[in-house]
């Protein structure tokens, strides 16, 4: 290795010295089976309740309610280049809403399960398009 | 007079690192993206036709909203939304003294989710379909809460009592 590219690594290590990647999560991922478990018509709100555990949120509607689960995925990437800084954030969700009736029986789910698609990129990457 | 005029650029070159490396720890311009949620399927959300598409197709069709809330009486809202800006910003950061720092920043584009808003009557059929950013659709379609009673004051009572905020 010459003299320049000791030179350059040397730039290179001191340009990119605050460069990192950060993940954070709230709450347990939801799996499509445990999802499945749950009958609409069938299921009770205690029986969701022992599968899924404590719901996120209650919501009320009327006489029926609704609980709402979720697991959210956050990858952060950041470099920083002296003063130019370029950061980029992707959060995605496994989501469920369960809808009960007065009775407390399932009646229907709405589930999203796509936390595991979050990538770490630069801001001018796509990483998503389809 | 070539020599002088290649001293004189590296002389530029060195003074803009100088500035540059002793301006670091406290100016950054910087570039950022956020991404939230997967967008919306548009095509899935046009097929839903108001006053024939009930709630299961529409769970089944955009999956789990993010949002719910009663609209009406015994009918539902169901929000859908996401989020993906690009932003260049400047933050400038000067410490005024000992223990404290001054900052400001400007930023040319506020973080806001976008989406529709699927309105249900109290059978659960869907009725309407709004799309827009949905902090504006959220003010207009949730339910205004009741102002809070102030018992604090005694005085307020005897003059009328709480007033709308």
């Amino acid at each position: 290795m010459n003299a320049r590219s000791i030179v350059l690594v040397l730039l290179l290590a001191t340009a990119t010295s605050a460069c990192y990647v950060t993940r954070s999560t709230t709450n347990e991922p939801l799996t499509r089976e445990s999802i499945d478990k749950l009958v609409p018509g069938t299921s009770t709100a205690q029986e969701v309740v022992a599968t899924l555990g404590a719901p996120a949120e209650v919501v009320q509607l009327g006489t029926r309610t609704a609980y709402r689960y979720e697991f959210t995925n956050t990858k952060r990437a950041v470099l920083f280049l002296i003063v130019l800084g370029f950061y980029n954030e992707d959060t995605r969700a496994d989501r469920a809403w369960l809808f009960f009736d007065a009775q407390n029986v399932l009646t229907h789910v709405g589930a999203t399960l796509e936390a595991d698609r979050a990538r770490y990129a630069m801001p001018w990457w796509n990483v998503h398009e389809k | 007079m070539i020599r002088s005029r290649r001293l004189g650029a590296a002389l530029r070159a060195g003074t803009a690192i100088a500035c540059a490396l002793l301006a670091a720890g406290c100016v950054t311009y910087t570039y950022r993206r956020d991404m939230r949620f997967e967008p919306i399927d548009d095509a899935a959300l046009d097929s839903l036709r108001p006053g024939e598409a009930d709630i299961s197709e529409c769970l089944a069709k955009l999956g789990a909203p993010l949002y719910v809330w009663e609209y009406s009486k015994e009918g539902c809202a169901l929000a859908y939304g996401f989020d993906k800006d690009r932003t260049w910003s400047l933050s400038v950061s000067v410490p005024v003294a000992r223990g404290f720092s001054a900052s400001g920043a400007y930023t040319d584009e506020a973080r806001k989710l976008r989406g529709a808003v699927l309105l249900f009557d109290p059978t659960w059929r869907l009725q309407l379909v709004r799309r827009g950013m949905l902090a504006d659709l959220s003010a207009e379609l949730r339910p205004k809460r009741p102002a809070a009673v102030d018992t604090s004051d005694g005085d307020a009572g005897a003059q009328g009592g709480a007033q709308p905020r």
